[in-house]
């Protein structure tokens, strides 16, 4: 599990793709994390695409299709549900 | 049978219980099956309570409890010292108020104190835009109660004014929920000045961009509120938190909770019940909160705060860095 790339770098990718990201169904954030597999953290730097809900592949328009990575960097997307503000309800 | 026999327990209880009441280290009277050696005898007996067990040499006649009380008899039970339940996070706190607990704008439900700062001479609670200025629409002077609304708290409750807040930027969203709604207003009255007849339209054409939910309350006196954040303690100073950093916070509704940071940096868009809000620059942290949690300070695990917790999910915390809360505010931490 080596750490291919830099928080550096990782940034600037993310800077030049989020725009496009956000524009995409579900997603609701964009982020620099560590790529997650079963629920655990990998140790590799990752864009993280939050998204409200995962959704199967086939029911997805393409452009709205999350690419794996950008630019050689993993893109890992995480459902995170419906993010509000925290007063009380 | 059953209840004859309690009904004379309940009897012979009224008869001695204030007698009982009077000996040193007993702290209550009840009834109940007597225990011996940790199990239940299946016998009814008369239940008093101690705070500490002491051999019956070490006490004074008049203190000794009879081994039985017109034919009933008596259990000796250590239960310590018995304390009224303490102040929780959604109670009502004087007179002094610590951070960590419910506080509320007079017109919002609730959110948390999140620490307290200082600018100049005066000392500020902090907390979010949407807990103490009803997102962009409180004026200053308004009430702050505490506890907020949503846990009884009424205009007997202030605690504090409004003092300042950082507007949130709703973008195109409808401007009830924004600061577009009563700067239009003023704009519109000076246009009315001026003799024209155009009004300005409260709608911006493009998505705002956010780095803070944040805004300060006045305490009515200085002394009304802590910097000893409940469950925590005292902050060590400002930190910064970056990826898998361990995070602390107490809240109105989840208390002390700890989580770990997951991401740096987030850009996110924001429910606030209806209009969206895009946020950049933001930290996420796992879940550690639910709704009334808003305002939060949250702490790295050597109390040094690192952020202003005002939003999330249920898998998901979102905090705003506290350096951007403190320069948006032109506040340091109040130590």
């Amino acid at each position: 599990m080596s750490m291919r790339f830099d928080l550096e770098q990782v940034r600037v990718v993310k800077v030049a793709y989020e725009a496009d990201l956000m524009r995409k169904a579900n997603v609701v954030g964009v982020g620099i994390g560590l790529r997650q597999q079963g629920g655990k953290p990998t140790g590799e730097l990752a864009i993280v695409v939050s998204v409200t809900r995962k959704v199967p592949l086939s029911q997805v328009a393409p452009d709205d299709v999350i690419p794996r990575e950008l630019e050689q960097i993993p893109v890992d997307v995480q459902a995170v549900g419906e993010l509000r503000a925290l007063h009380s309800r | 049978m059953i209840t004859e026999l309690m009904s004379r327990m309940k009897r012979v209880k009224g008869t001695y219980v204030y007698e009982l009441l009077s000996k040193q280290n007993v702290v209550g009277v009840g009834l109940g099956y007597k225990i011996s050696r940790g199990v239940s005898t299946g016998e009814l007996s008369l239940v008093v309570s101690v705070a500490h067990k002491v051999t019956p040499s070490a006490l004074a006649a008049e203190d000794l409890v009879p081994r039985a009380l017109d034919g009933i008899k008596t259990d000796v039970v250590e239960t310590g010292v018995l304390r009224a339940f303490e102040l929780g996070p959604r109670d009502r706190w004087r007179p002094v108020v610590p951070p960590g607990v419910t506080i509320g704008h007079y017109r919002i439900t609730a959110g948390t104190v999140g620490c307290l700062v200082r600018r100049g001479g005066a000392v500020f609670i902090l907390s979010n835009n949407h807990v103490l200025c009803d997102c962009n629409q409180g004026q200053e002077e308004d009430a702050i109660l505490q506890p907020g609304p949503a846990d009884g708290g009424t205009t007997d409750d202030r605690i504090a004014t409004l003092a300042d807040c950082v507007p949130l930027d709703f973008g195109t969203a409808p401007p009830e929920c924004s600061i577009a709604q009563w700067s239009a207003g003023l704009l519109n009255y000076v246009a009315g000045a001026f003799g024209s007849h155009h009004r300005l339209q409260a709608v911006k054409q493009t998505e705002g961009v956010n780095r803070v939910d944040a805004a300060l309350a006045r305490p009515l006196s200085p002394d009304l509120a802590s910097n000893e954040i409940l469950y925590i303690g005292v902050p060590a100073g400002v930190g910064t938190a970056t990826l898998e950093t361990e995070v602390q916070k107490t809240g109105r509704t989840t208390g002390h909770t700890q989580g770990a940071i997951t991401q740096v940096d987030a850009t996110l868009r924001i429910d606030y019940n209806g209009p969206t809000a895009l946020f950049t620059g933001q930290l996420v942290a796992g879940p550690m909160s639910q709704p009334g949690d808003s305002g939060s300070a949250v702490l790295d695990m050597d109390r040094r705060v690192v952020g202003l917790l005002f939003a999330g999910s249920n898998a998901a915390t979102i905090i705003n860095p506290i350096d951007e809360v403190l320069s948006a505010l032109s506040v340091e931490l109040a130590l």
